[in-house]
């Protein structure tokens, strides 16, 4: 009697093993499949999230910095998104391929505001790949008292230079982007700057290096 | 000589041999930075009363928006299952469930990155089987599952919808 039992019970667990086998062998095969390099991953992530609502707190060095997407607007006849830096507004364009800022830039003489520089300039191309690379100038000779000029020049160019993994005080965050730029403006005197930055997908800006300048993030929160 | 003839029968008894072509839908977030595009492949079945198998090699170049120069190269292979439903003498429908590993490449301007992927992909298509022909046409649904993490960690995953038609020569 009790052979019979241990034989059935036998003959159970093996038909159980039976029906395991393959959905467990199916699983198992494709969850060794999906060990990859996240490049699908990579190339349907949002890298500059600007929904409204959403908020980034940076450290820098002693301070805090607060980026907040406070909504739309419409600067030079286009709409665009207000981010506010500290409370003080930037206006940026979104659109499928490219990121754009609104730079505006003047000097005062003679008591009078001179207009150099008044664009959505290009700050992003999308989607991010790394290698590839991207520039725009733009110039503009302003007259001044009605006898001067200004040759003015804004030179923004950018490579995508590594896809990194990054820890910041808000955490860590995988597959971010290593966007170097190079910022030049000439108006009086040539001023270049050279700045890193790491965006991660889904959240955006996590840290930005200039100099001896490090700014990194400490808390977000996406959307309203 | 009869006996070649009979392993030849033998050999590609159950076989068929053939093509496809698909216009590719990238869904969710794949979306946001690519089109549509048309999908090309061949591939290899063995049927066996209403299962089949198939082994296939399939090609998708998904375009940039807006004509960019950004593409995303697809070279899928994949090795699926399907089991027929329906079945009339001439016609019938066919679930079918595959796996299968994606070698992709991302190019924009001097841009490149390089990858593979594990796929998944399930898929329905009515089934018309004339003398040597067989004409498939349906619905597939891709799955591309990311994961660089081990197994036991969040698994990201990327969605294609394509609409198929493939002929294949039964010998």
């Amino acid at each position: 009697m009790s052979r019979e039992v241990r034989k059935m019970n036998l003959k159970d667990e093996s038909a159980f093993r039976f029906s395991l086998h393959p959905s467990a062998f199916f699983l198992l095969a494709l969850l060794a499949l999906s060990c990859s390099e996240m490049m699908m991953h990579r190339s349907s992530q949002d890298y500059f999230p600007l929904a409204e609502g959403s908020q980034w707190k940076y450290l820098l060095g002693n301070d805090t910095t607060y980026y907040e997407v406070l909504g739309d607007s419409s600067i030079g006849g286009r709409s665009c998104i207000v981010l506010g830096v500290d409370f003080l507004p930037e206006f940026w364009l979104k659109e499928p391929t490219e990121i754009r800022k609104f730079f505006f830039r003047t000097i005062s003489r003679g008591g009078d505001e001179y207009t150099l520089e008044e664009r959505y300039g290009l700050v992003y191309i999308l989607p991010f790949v790394e290698g590839n690379y991207w520039q725009e100038t733009f110039t503009d000779t302003v007259e001044i008292l009605g006898t001067d000029t200004v040759f003015y020049r804004h030179k923004l160019g950018a490579r995508i230079a590594g896809i990194e993994n990054i820890t910041t005080p808000a955490g860590s965050f995988r597959n971010c982007y290593r966007i170097e730029f190079a910022d030049s403006i000439q108006e009086f005197e040539l001023v270049h700057t050279a700045y890193t930055e790491w965006l991660a997908p889904g959240v955006g800006l996590v840290k930005r290096v200039c100099g001896t300048e490090e700014l990194e993030l400490a808390e977000y929160r996406i959307g309203p | 000589m009869v006996s070649a003839l009979l392993v030849a029968v033998l050999v590609v008894g159950g076989f068929d041999f053939g093509g496809q072509v698909a216009g590719v839908y990238p869904v969710g977030g794949l979306g946001r930075f690519h089109s549509s595009s048309a999908l090309l492949g061949g591939n290899v079945g063995y049927s066996t009363g209403p299962v089949r198998l198939e082994f296939g090699y399939r090609y998708t170049g998904l375009p940039g928006l807006q004509r960019n120069s950004y593409q995303l190269s697809l070279h899928q292979l994949a090795l699926s299952g399907g089991y027929g439903f329906l079945r009339q003498p001439d016609w019938g429908f066919e679930a079918v469930l595959g796996l299968g590993l994606t070698f992709a490449e991302r190019t924009f301007g001097s841009g490149k990155e390089r990858g593979k992927v594990g796929t998944g992909e399930l898929g329905i298509y009515f089934v018309q089987q004339a003398g040597k022909s067989r004409l498939s046409v349906g619905l597939a649904h891709t799955l591309f599952l990311e994961n660089s993490q081990g197994i036991t960690s969040d698994i990201a995953i990327n969605q294609l919808f394509s609409i198929r038609a493939g002929v294949a020569y039964v010998p």
